[in-house]
C-alpha cells in the first residue's frame, strides 16, 4: 500500500475498510467500512458510540486491531506527511501545567515546525479567531471551561491543516460560545477546509452540517443527510408521561389518529404516539381552554438521540 | 486522470501554513524549548537545586565546625564528596526526577496526544526533550561541583592549581556522563511504564546497588560500573561502601572485579545511552498512549 | 437569592458512627488487588517469608529431636536459630519492599482524587475529611502490615506450635507485641509522608519521587556529616538507621547495628510523623467544604 497522502480533489479524506479495535475484551469499534468526503461531516451517536475510538484510530493515537484506515490517502499512524495536513481538538480538557494559554498554543504551533516569529504570529491569529485575544496572556488554571474549550481549538487552528478532527467542541461553552464555534466552523468548511466534528447532540451536529455518519456501540448505523435522521426521529413513536389527577379521562381528550398505545398508573398517563406534535397541541389546547382535567406536568421521555438510535437498531 | 491538486485553503480565515517541511533542528529546538521552559518553571527544580547544593555545606562545616579541621584534607573531602554524592547519588536521583517524567509526564497527564497528532519526528520530540533534560540537571550538578570545589577550598592543603582544576574537568565530564546515561534508562522507563518512578527507584538504585555487591560480572549491567571505572585513580576508597553485614554474607565469595578502562567506560557510557534512546523512540512510536479509557465509556 | 459557592452538596441523611472510613479502605484495597506490579510485589514478600517458614520448621523440628546430629551444629550458626533476633531481621528486611509498596500504592492516593476532583464525590458522601485522610492511611498501614507483621506473628505462633510444653510460650509472649509495635513504627510515619507527599504535589510519580528523594538526601547527608566531621551521632539523623535503633529496642536487641541513641532516633520518627500529619490534615481540610 502506498502511504503517501492523496491530494485531489476528489479522494475521500477518510477511507475506513472493515475497521475494528478492541481493547482487551471490549469492542469499541467493530467493522467499519465507509467514506467520508470533503466538507464538514458530524459524527454522530451516544457516548460510547465508538466516535473518539475512530477519531483516535483516524489520527494514528490507535493501531487498528483489524481493517485499514487511510486519511487524506494515507495510513495516519506515525506517518508524518499525514500528520502535517491533519489537526486535532481533544475532547478532554488536558493542559501542560503553569502556561498561559498563548505558551500552550505558542508550543504546540512550534511543534508544527514553525519558528519562533511564525508560531508566534500563528498564535496571536489563532487566538483572536477564538476570541481568546484578550485573555491569551492569562494562565491556564484561571480559564473557565468554555475558554479552555475555545484555547483547544486555537491550538488546533494554528496549522492550516486541511482535515480537522474536533471531537466534542461544544462541550461547556454557553450558548455565545456555541453560535461562535458553529459559525467557525461552518466559515472553515466555506473556504474549503474538511472537519469532522463529533457529538452527542443533534441540535449541535445539525447547526454545522447536513452530513451525517450515525455511530451506535461501536457500528456505523446510518450516513447521510440530516433531514433524514430528522425524519426518522418524527416516525418513530414518541412517549409521552402527563401527569395528572384523572388519567382516564385525559387519555379520552388525548386520542388522535397517530396514537398507538396509553398506559395508566396512579395519576399518571403514558401514551405513545407517532405524531408528537398532534398530542402536544391537543395538550396546549386543553391547557389553554381548561376544559380537561387538572395537568401537573408534561415529559417527553425519549424525544433524543439514544431512542432514534434505539429505534434504529430495532428495525 | 483528470484528477487536480487541491488549491490550498483561503488564507483569509487562518494564519499563515507553518513550512510545508521543516527541518529536523527546528522541530529539536520546539522539543527542548518546550522541555526546558516546563522543566525551569517548577517549584520541583528549586527542590533538586537545594538537594543538590547540600554538599556544598559539608566542607564549610568540617572547616568551622569540625573539632579536627586541620588534619581534613580538601582532595580526599571533595573527591569523597563528587564521588559519593554527586555522581553516585545525585547523577541517578536527577534523572529519576527529570529523566524519568521527560515523557512519564506527558502519559500521565494525558498530553501526549498534542505531540503525536503533530508532524513532529518522534525523535526529534526525544532527543530534544532529553537534551533539556542534559541542560537542566547538568546546570545544577555541575554548578554544585564547581561550589562544592570552591568550598573545598576552605580546607587543608587544596586550592585553586591547574592540577586541581583538571580533576574538576575530568569529575564534571564523569558526572555529566553518569546523568547521560543513567537519564537515558529512566526517560525508556518513563516511556515504557506507568510508574516510572517506582521501576526507577528499582532499576537506579534497588539493582545498581546489588549488581555492584554481587560476585561475577553482573555489574557490568549498570551504569555506576562504567561510571566508577572513569574516576581518577586516587579515589576514595570506591566498592567499599558495602554494611559489614553485608560484607560478612558475602565474605566467603571471592569478589573478583573486572576493571574497565575508562575510555571503554566512556564508550559503553555512551553506547548504552544511545540504545536506550533508540529503545525509547522505538516505544513512542508503538505504544498506544491515548489509553483504553478513550473507549467513551 | 442564596448564592452557594460550594462545588458541591453535603449528605443529608444519618451517617454511620463509627469506622466510616473502613468503605474507603476496602476501595483501596479492591483497587490495588487489580494492579499487577502489586502482586509482584506481594509475591516477593512470599518468597522471603517461605524461607524463613522453612527456618522455623527446619529449627524446630531439629531442636526437638535430641539425637540428631544437625543439633549442636544449628545452635552454632546464630543466623539460623529462631530468637527474637529472626524476626527482627525479618522485618528490617521487609523495610525496603514496604516503602516501596508504599510509594506504589500511596503516592497517587490524594493527588489523584485532587487532580480529578474526587475529594468532592468523597465528601458528597457521609465522610468527612478525617473519614478520608483516615481511610488513606489505614489502607496503606494494613498493606504495610501485610507485609511485615501479619507473616511474622504467623511465624511467631506456628513456633509455639511447634515447640512442645509452655516454656516457649512463656519466653516468646512479647514477640507479637514486638512484631507488631516495630512494623507500626516501620509503617505508619512511611505511609503519612508518602500521603503528605501526595496531598502535596498534582503528580503520583512526582509525589512518590519526593519522598524517595528526601530519604535519600537524608541517608546521604547525615553519613557524610557524621564522616567528615568525625561526629557519629549525626547517624541519627538517617532514618534508616532511627528506625532500626527503635526497632532493636523494641525488640531488646543488645548488639545494636549502629549504636545511636534511641529516644533520638524516636523523636526523629515522631517529628517525620507529626509533619506530615500536619500536611496531610492541612491539604486535605482544604477540599472539604464545611457543612
Amino acid at each position: 500500500m502506498n502511504d503517501t497522502p492523496d491530494v485531489t480533489r476528489d479522494a475521500p479524506v477518510v477511507e475506513v475498510r472493515g475497521l475494528s479495535k478492541w481493547f482487551g475484551e471490549v469492542i469499541a469499534v467493530n467493522d467499519l467500512s465507509f467514506t467520508i468526503g470533503r466538507g464538514v461531516t458530524g459524527l454522530l451517536g451516544p457516548n460510547g458510540a465508538g466516535k473518539s475510538t475512530f477519531i483516535k484510530l483516524a489520527l494514528g493515537l490507535y493501531r487498528p486491531s483489524r481493517g485499514t484506515l487511510r486519511v487524506l490517502g494515507g495510513a495516519p499512524r506515525n506517518n508524518l506527511d499525514v500528520l502535517r495536513r491533519i489537526a486535532y481538538c481533544p475532547e478532554t480538557d488536558h493542559f501542560y501545567d503553569n502556561m498561559t494559554g498563548f505558551e500552550y498554543v505558542y508550543w504546540l504551533n512550534r511543534y508544527w515546525g514553525m519558528g519562533k516569529k511564525d508560531a508566534r504570529a500563528a498564535t496571536e491569529s489563532a487566538c483572536e479567531l477564538v476570541r481568546m485575544a484578550d485573555r491569551m496572556h492569562d494562565p491556564i488554571d484561571e480559564y473557565s471551561k468554555g475558554m479552555r474549550q475555545r484555547i483547544k481549538l486555537a491550538q488546533c487552528l494554528g496549522s492550516r491543516a486541511e482535515l480537522l478532527f474536533l471531537d466534542e467542541p461544544m462541550a461547556g461553552l454557553d450558548p455565545r460560545g456555541r453560535e461562535e464555534i458553529f459559525a467557525l466552523i461552518g466559515r472553515l468548511g466555506d473556504e474549503g477546509y474538511s472537519v469532522i466534528v463529533s457529538s452527542h447532540i443533534l441540535y449541535e451536529i445539525e447547526r454545522v452540517t447536513d452530513n451525517v455518519v450515525l455511530m451506535y456501540n461501536g457500528s456505523i448505523l446510518a450516513r447521510g443527510r440530516i433531514h433524514e435522521i430528522r425524519d426518522l426521529i418524527d416516525e418513530h413513536p414518541h412517549t409521552i408521561t402527563v401527569e395528572t389527577p384523572d388519567p382516564r379521562a385525559l387519555s379520552l381528550q388525548l386520542l388522535h389518529p397517530g396514537a398507538m398505545s396509553v398506559e395508566f398508573e396512579e395519576g399518571k398517563l403514558t401514551i405513545r404516539t407517532r405524531d408528537p406534535a398532534a398530542c402536544y397541541e391537543k395538550l396546549n389546547d386543553m391547557v389553554l381552554e381548561n376544559n380537561g382535567p387538572a395537568i401537573k406536568s408534561i415529559r417527553c421521555a425519549d424525544d433524543d438521540l439514544q431512542s432514534v438510535f434505539a429505534y434504529l437498531v430495532e428495525k | 486522470m483528470t484528477e487536480e491538486p487541491i488549491a490550498a485553503p483561503h488564507a483569509v480565515l487562518l494564519p499563515p501554513a507553518p513550512p510545508e517541511r521543516a527541518g529536523y533542528f527546528n522541530y529539536f529546538r520546539a522539543a527542548y524549548g518546550h522541555a526546558t521552559v516546563m522543566m525551569v518553571r517548577r517549584m520541583r527544580v528549586v527542590m533538586a537545586a537545594v538537594i543538590c547544593l547540600l554538599p556544598v555545606l559539608i566542607p564549610l562545616a568540617t572547616a568551622f565546625l569540625s573539632r579536627d579541621r586541620f588534619a581534613q584534607e580538601g582532595a580526599v573531602q571533595f573527591r569523597m564528596l563528587v564521588e559519593h554524592a554527586h555522581i553516585t547519588m545525585l547523577a541517578p536521583l536527577l534523572a529519576l526526577f527529570f529523566g524519568s517524567m521527560l515523557i512519564g509526564e506527558d502519559i500521565e497527564a494525558r498530553n501526549i496526544p498534542y505531540v503525536l497528532t503533530r508532524p513532529i519526528p518522534r525523535s526529534a520530540w526525544v532527543l530534544g526533550r532529553f537534551g533539556a533534560y542534559l541542560t537542566v540537571t547538568g546546570t545544577i550538578l555541575l554548578l554544585s561541583i564547581g561550589l562544592t570545589f570552591a568550598s573545598s577550598t576552605s580546607l587543608a592543603r587544596f586550592g585553586v592549581s591547574a592540577t586541581n582544576l583538571g580533576i574538576l574537568a575530568q569529575y564534571s565530564a564523569v558526572a555529566v556522563l553518569a546523568l547521560l546515561g543513567n537519564g537515558a534508562v529512566a526517560v525508556f522507563l518513563g516511556a515504557l511504564t506507568k510508574r516510572p518512578i517506582i521501576f526507577g527507584v528499582l532499576v537506579l538504585y534497588g539493582w545498581q546497588q546489588l549488581a555492584m555487591k554481587v560476585p561475577g560480572v553482573i555489574d557490568f549491567f549498570t551504569i555506576q560500573k562504567y561510571t566508577d571505572a572513569m574516576l581518577p585513580a586516587l579515589a576514595s576508597e570506591r566498592g567499599m561502601q558495602t554494611s559489614p553485614a553485608a560484607r560478612d554474607a558475602l565474605l566467603e565469595f571471592t569478589r573478583e572485579v573486572y576493571a574497565v578502562g575508562a575510555a571503554k567506560a566512556c564508550i559503553t557510557l555512551l553506547l548504552i545511552s544511545a540504545v536506550f534512546l533508540g529503545l525509547t523512540v522505538l516505544v513512542v512510536r508503538a505504544r498506544q498512549f491515548a489509553s483504553a479509557r478513550a473507549i467513551g465509556a | 437569592m442564596p448564592i452557594y459557592r460550594r462545588t458541591y452538596r453535603n449528605y443529608d441523611g444519618d451517617p454511620r458512627r463509627h469506622f466510616r472510613w473502613a468503605i474507603i479502605v476496602e476501595q483501596e484495597i479492591r483497587v490495588l488487588l487489580k494492579s499487577k506490579v502489586f502482586l509482584l510485589f506481594l509475591s516477593g514478600t512470599l518468597i522471603h517469608f517461605l524461607l524463613r517458614l522453612l527456618q522455623v520448621v527446619a529449627f524446630d523440628f531439629i531442636m526437638q529431636d535430641p539425637n540428631s546430629p544437625l543439633r549442636p551444629f544449628l545452635v552454632s550458626l546464630t543466623a539460623v536459630v529462631v530468637n527474637d533476633e529472626t524476626f527482627f531481621d525479618f522485618i528490617r528486611i521487609q523495610g525496603p519492599l514496604v516503602f516501596v509498596c508504599l510509594l506504589f500504592a500511596g503516592s497517587g492516593m490524594i493527588c489523584n482524587d485532587l487532580r480529578n476532583h474526587l475529594t468532592e464525590i468523597y465528601f458528597s458522601k457521609p465522610l468527612t475529611w478525617r473519614d478520608y485522610a483516615l481511610g488513606k492511611l489505614m489502607t496503606l498501614v494494613f498493606i504495610g502490615l501485610v507485609f511485615t507483621a501479619v507473616p511474622a506473628i504467623f511465624l511467631t505462633l506456628l513456633h509455639n506450635l511447634m515447640m512442645p510444653g509452655l516454656e516457649t510460650i512463656q519466653a516468646t509472649w512479647w514477640w507479637p507485641f514486638s512484631i507488631l509495635g516495630f512494623s507500626l513504627i516501620m509503617v505508619v510515619p512511611g505511609a503519612l509522608a508518602v500521603l503528605a507527599s501526595s496531598s502535596l504535589l498534582r503528580s503520583e510519580n512526582y509525589a512518590g519521587i519526593m519522598v524517595f528523594m528526601l530519604l535519600l538526601a537524608d541517608s546521604a547527608m547525615s553519613g557524610i556529616l557524621a564522616e567528615t566531621l568525625r561526629r557519629p551521632g549525626f547517624l541519627v539523623l538517617n532514618y534508616g538507621i532511627a528506625l532500626n535503633r527503635v526497632g532493636e529496642e523494641l525488640f531488646g536487641i543488645t548488639f545494636h547495628i549502629v549504636d545511636v541513641p534511641w529516644g533520638q532516633a524516636a523523636g526523629l520518627i515522631a517529628a517525620v510523623s507529626a509533619l506530615s500529619l500536619v500536611i496531610l490534615a492541612q491539604r486535605v481540610r482544604r477540599a472539604e467544604v464545611p457543612a
